[in-house]
């Protein structure tokens, strides 16, 4: 996984505004890249784009909040900052549940914008890591064999080895052994680290 | 002659005479008989003569052997004679005949002469004469018998004549009488036609009594008959076989007719008819003018009863009439006594007819008529000098009942027997008054009506010419008729409108249809007033135009109006602009806070640029000139609405329709997109021009778009799509604007248009009536049609020139 320089990607149908967008944001010293349509831009977005992007929420065609649900479902994390015209209530709203980043009204003040995309910039990076972590650990559970996955849910919960033995029908000294082997496949330095990844990869906590 | 003697002669041949020895013998018989005895050979020449015939003729023996039995005959008997010794002599045999020898004195006497034919041994034929005296009483019993049969003869056609009875009786009883007295073989009479060319059959008496065949009709000039109508002279023959006029001589001798007599009926040397007959014994002169005698009282009798019956004829007819006329007849003598009334005379004056006659004319007048009119006819028999008109002339007449009748009378005169009468014809014509006074009355109301009535009224003959106009017209346009009159009414036109005025005045006159124009009249003021003239024609039964009727309605106020009319009209379309714009609110400040964003945006990135330390001045300048560029837009958007919210009077000019919708396209496009409506557009290239006011052609698509984007707002749910097309149509171009909002109930298709009509809440109901208003004046149409899958197409067309070149 290549690291991603962050870059502002500008959907805008405006040539005005796509124009301004552009200039003022790579006077920021940030790569921007514009499009001038929803479409375009699914076409020519990268799979492991960085940074933010930047969205009007009136276009022609395929309208913002559209490329919005279209971006989520092909599994593309980038932070969406709308910007709108002036009194569009509803359709703010509707753009913050749908999990947008922040949602600008024009004419907007260069602060503003540039706070905007640099908290998200900032929290796609972050939200990057996590999504890295994570996939990190999915590749070492995805190295446990069954009964080792079993035996480190069990033992998250919190069971000795006696229990765990009883519960799946094995000697004490089995479960020892395939507890030894989590603990080195996932790489845990305690049974609080494994507690921790166990979590991390959603695995069930006790009750 | 004794029958003894004449046996002896005729018992002995000739050749026994001279040849025989008892001659001497003979010959002292014959030289002392008492009888003339004569031989003569087939010339007529004397042969033989004996003492007895030697003096009868009074010639000696020796003069007579000289000549020939011609030269002793009286010339009346002559033709007679000499025509039935040619007959004998050619075979007719013997014959016998009454004549008269003229003696060398100069005196005659009358014999009986016996012929006979002999032939001697030679065969040489010759004649014998035995010639007795006929005794003077003998002669003159005869003579007598037949004077009394000629006198008889006369007194029974005169008798007929006044016995009366038809006239072809009376004939018929004429011809009869020729038959029994003038011992006729045949006699006919014959009149003459009323066409004086053809004798018409009318009696026939004897051989045949027929009145139709071959002689009923003789055309005059023809046949015998006809010879004598046309040369009004008689023909008389004794020898009928010899005359080249018989036509059929082979059946006179057949018959043995022997006569002809025929004789024109003249009165006066007038033509009446032909009588004629034939016998078959010579005609003596005394039955010749026993004819003549009878042809003329025939003649005067034909006359007199065809005079009777043409007057009677003419009495009868005359009375018809004048009983059956309509018109009173009254005819008076010089003392104005009443000598005649017909039956209409009763019916005019209420007097019966027979109680009239022998009255005083002046009984049918009013009082203070009946001197005048004594005194006029007193005056005309005078001096033949009339103070009326006799052809006609109106005057009072005086009812039975004592009240006054309108009379129409005409008269007449005649003289008879030195004494004047006059004939009167009385037509009573007092219903015809009061009508004609009725008719007058209703035409002075209708005059009265056409001056009081407050419109403009004409009239005019059927090839055109003014003959009437009514006071109101004459004070309107300060005119007399006598200048409106004819083609006068020419000068009350606006000098530009007198072309197609009379191009219209000719076409009405030539095709005979009503007419109707628009045109400015002068007034009396001398302002022009603008005025609808309309004419009518008027037709008799037949079809055919007696007069036109027209009027001329001032239009001034409506022109007026219609002025005012139309700024109102100016007034709504931009009131509709402005509302529509108004509509569009949202959308304008979304265009226009567009550049304004991005001018704020790149005027920042100006001094971020400019404030970097590698001072980044080509990026600062390219800011700034986006800057400009933004505020351009800004104020073009500005400028655009500017124009639509001004008021202008409509101006031309040569457009494009799809650049047109490019305009109206960014205008609305917010509006559209915010929403949620996705907009299509199919604009053609190299369209027709089309030749307009660009704002308020635009208006018209504003108009439609905002309609199309509201019905979409109204239906929740489904797709939202604007579809905007313009292309090429025949004869110009057309724009359609398709949504696929509620749609429209087909039965509402026209009440779209109609001012006032709306389905939306706020709005005038303006838009789409304006629309068409402003599309029909552009010569184009706008109509409205559902679509298939819900929603509605607004259309429209615009008539184009030359394609707009791209």
């Amino acid at each position: 996984v290549t690291d991603m320089s962050p870059t502002v990607y500008v959907v805008v149908d405006d040539p005005s505004i796509r124009s301004a967008l552009e200039n003022l944001v790579s006077s920021h010293g940030l790569r921007v890249e514009t499009f001038p349509a929803a479409k375009d831009f699914l076409r020519g977005c990268p799979p492991n784009a960085a940074g933010c992007l930047v969205l009007d929420v009136q276009m022609p065609g395929l309208s913002g909040l559209d490329l919005q649900r279209e971006l989520k479902e092909a599994g593309i994390h980038l932070p969406v900052i709308f910007i709108t015209g002036h009194g569009d209530i509803p359709m703010s709203v509707r753009a913050m549940k749908a999990g947008a980043a922040e949602f600008l009204t024009k004419p907007f003040g260069e602060r503003e914008l540039l706070t905007a995309i640099s908290q998200a910039v900032a929290h796609d990076r972050q939200a990057r890591a996590s999504r890295t972590e994570l996939a990190d650990l999915r590749a070492l559970y995805d190295h446990l064999t069954p009964k080792e996955r079993e035996v480190m849910r069990l033992v998250v919960r919190g069971l000795l080895n006696k229990q765990i033995a009883m519960g799946l029908g094995n000697s004490e000294i089995t479960i020892k052994q395939h507890r030894g082997q989590v603990r080195q496949k996932m790489g845990a330095d305690s049974l609080a680290d494994l507690v921790r990844m166990a979590e991390k990869l959603g695995i069930d906590a006790p009750k | 002659m004794s029958e003894s003697e004449f046996s002896a002669l005729q018992g002995q041949s000739p050749n026994a005479l001279r040849a025989g020895e008892n001659e001497g013998l003979l010959s002292a018989i014959v030289n002392q008989s008492t009888v003339g005895v004569s031989v003569v050979d087939l010339e007529g020449r004397f042969q033989f003569v004996n003492d007895c015939f030697s003096r009868l003729v009074g010639r000696p023996r020796e003069e007579l052997l000289r000549l020939g039995f011609a030269d002793v005959t009286h010339v009346d008997d002559l033709s007679q004679n000499m025509d039935m010794f040619e007959r004998a002599r050619n075979g007719e045999g013997n014959f016998e005949v009454e004549k008269h020898y003229v003696r060398p004195d100069g005196t005659y006497v009358w014999v009986l002469n016996n012929v006979t034919f002999l032939r001697d041994a030679a065969g040489v034929p010759s004649a014998v004469m035995a010639v007795t005296l006929i005794s003077d009483r003998k002669r003159a019993e005869a003579r007598q018998a037949r004077a009394t049969k000629h006198t008889a003869l006369r007194a029974e056609v005169s008798v007929a004549f006044n016995e009366g009875g038809s006239l072809r009786a009376i004939l018929q009883s004429c011809a009869e009488s020729v038959v029994s007295h003038l011992d006729a073989a045949l006699a006919r009479i014959w009149t003459l036609d009323t066409g004086r060319a053809m004798l018409e059959l009318q009696a026939s008496s004897g051989l045949y009594t027929h009145l139709d065949g071959g002689h009923a009709r003789v055309p005059v000039g023809k046949y015998k008959i006809g010879l004598i109508a046309a040369e009004r002279k008689p023909h008389l023959t004794n020898s009928v076989q010899k005359d080249e006029r018989v036509g059929d001589k082979e059946w006179a001798r057949r018959e043995g007719l022997v006569s002809f007599a025929g004789y024109p009926l003249l009165v006066e040397g007038q033509l009446i008819g032909v009588v004629a007959m034939f016998a078959r014994i010579a005609l003596g002169q005394d039955m010749i003018e026993a004819l003549e005698s009878i042809a003329s009282t025939i003649a005067q009798g034909v006359e007199r009863k065809q005079a009777e019956g043409a007057l009677r004829e003419s009495e009868e007819r005359f009375r018809t009439v004048a009983e059956s006329a309509s018109d009173a007849i009254i005819t008076i003598d010089e003392e104005s006594r009443i000598l005649f009334v017909n039956r209409a005379t009763e019916k005019i004056f209420g007097h019966a007819a027979p109680s009239l006659v022998g009255q005083s004319l002046t009984m049918l007048m009013p009082d203070y008529l009946r001197h005048v009119h004594h005194a006029s006819i007193k005056r005309y028999i005078e001096t033949g000098r009339s103070h009326i008109s006799w052809e006609s002339v109106e005057l009072p007449g005086l009812h039975k009942e004592g009240h006054e009748i309108s009379l129409e009378l005409s008269f007449g005169e005649f003289t008879r027997e030195g004494k004047r009468y006059f004939t009167g014809v009385v037509r009573d014509v007092t219903k015809r008054q009061q009508a004609e006074e009725k008719l007058r009355e209703s035409e002075r109301s209708l005059r009265l009506l056409t001056e009081a009535i407050p419109q403009l009224i004409w009239s005019a003959t059927p090839d055109g010419a003014i003959d009437y106009c009514n006071r109101h017209l004459l004070e309107y346009a300060g005119k007399t008729l006598e200048e409106m009159r004819g083609d006068g009414w020419v000068n009350f036109l606006h000098h530009e409108d007198v072309g197609y005025i009379m191009e219209s005045w000719r076409m009405m006159v030539k095709t005979g249809e009503p007419f109707e124009v628009g045109c400015r009249l002068r007034r009396a003021d001398g302002r022009f007033h603008w005025s609808i003239s309309r004419g009518q024609p008027l037709r008799d039964a037949g079809g055919a135009i007696i007069r036109w009727y027209g009027t001329c309605t001032d239009m001034d106020k409506w022109k007026r109006a219609e002025g005012v009319l139309r700024e109102t009209q100016g007034e709504l379309v931009h009131l509709n602009r402005v509302m529509t714009v108004g509509e569009l609110t949202s959308s304008i400040a979304h265009e226009i806070n567009q550049p304004l964003a991005a001018i704020v945006m790149n005027g920042n990135a100006c001094l971020r640029w400019l404030a970097l330390d590698t001072s980044e001045v080509t990026r600062a300048r390219a800011s700034a000139e986006l800057i400009i560029s933004d505020g351009d837009r800004a104020s073009q958007v500005i400028s655009r609405i500017r124009a639509l919210l001004k008021k202008a009077p409509s101006a031309n000019s040569t457009l494009d329709v799809s650049e047109l919708a490019r305009e109206v396209i960014a205008l609305t496009q917010h509006e559209v997109v915010s929403n949620g409506v996705n907009l299509r557009t199919n604009l053609g290239t190299a369209l027709p021009a089309v030749s307009g006011d660009r704002i308020q052609l635009q208006q018209v698509m504003i108009n439609l778009i905002v309609n199309a984007v509201d019905a979409m707002r109204g239906a929740e749910g489904g797709r939202r799509e604007l579809l905007i097309t313009a292309g090429k149509e025949s004869g110009g171009v057309r724009v359609s604007v398709s949504d696929t909002g509620g749609g429209f109930d087909p039965r509402d298709a026209e009440h779209l248009f109609d001012a006032f009509y709306t389905t939306k809440s706020e709005g005038l109901g303006m838009g789409l009536a304006i629309s068409r208003s402003i599309v029909e004046a552009h010569g184009g149409r706008l109509w409205a049609e559902p679509n298939e899958q819900g929603g509605a197409t607004f259309h429209f067309t615009l008539p184009g020139g030359e394609e707009v070149s791209p």
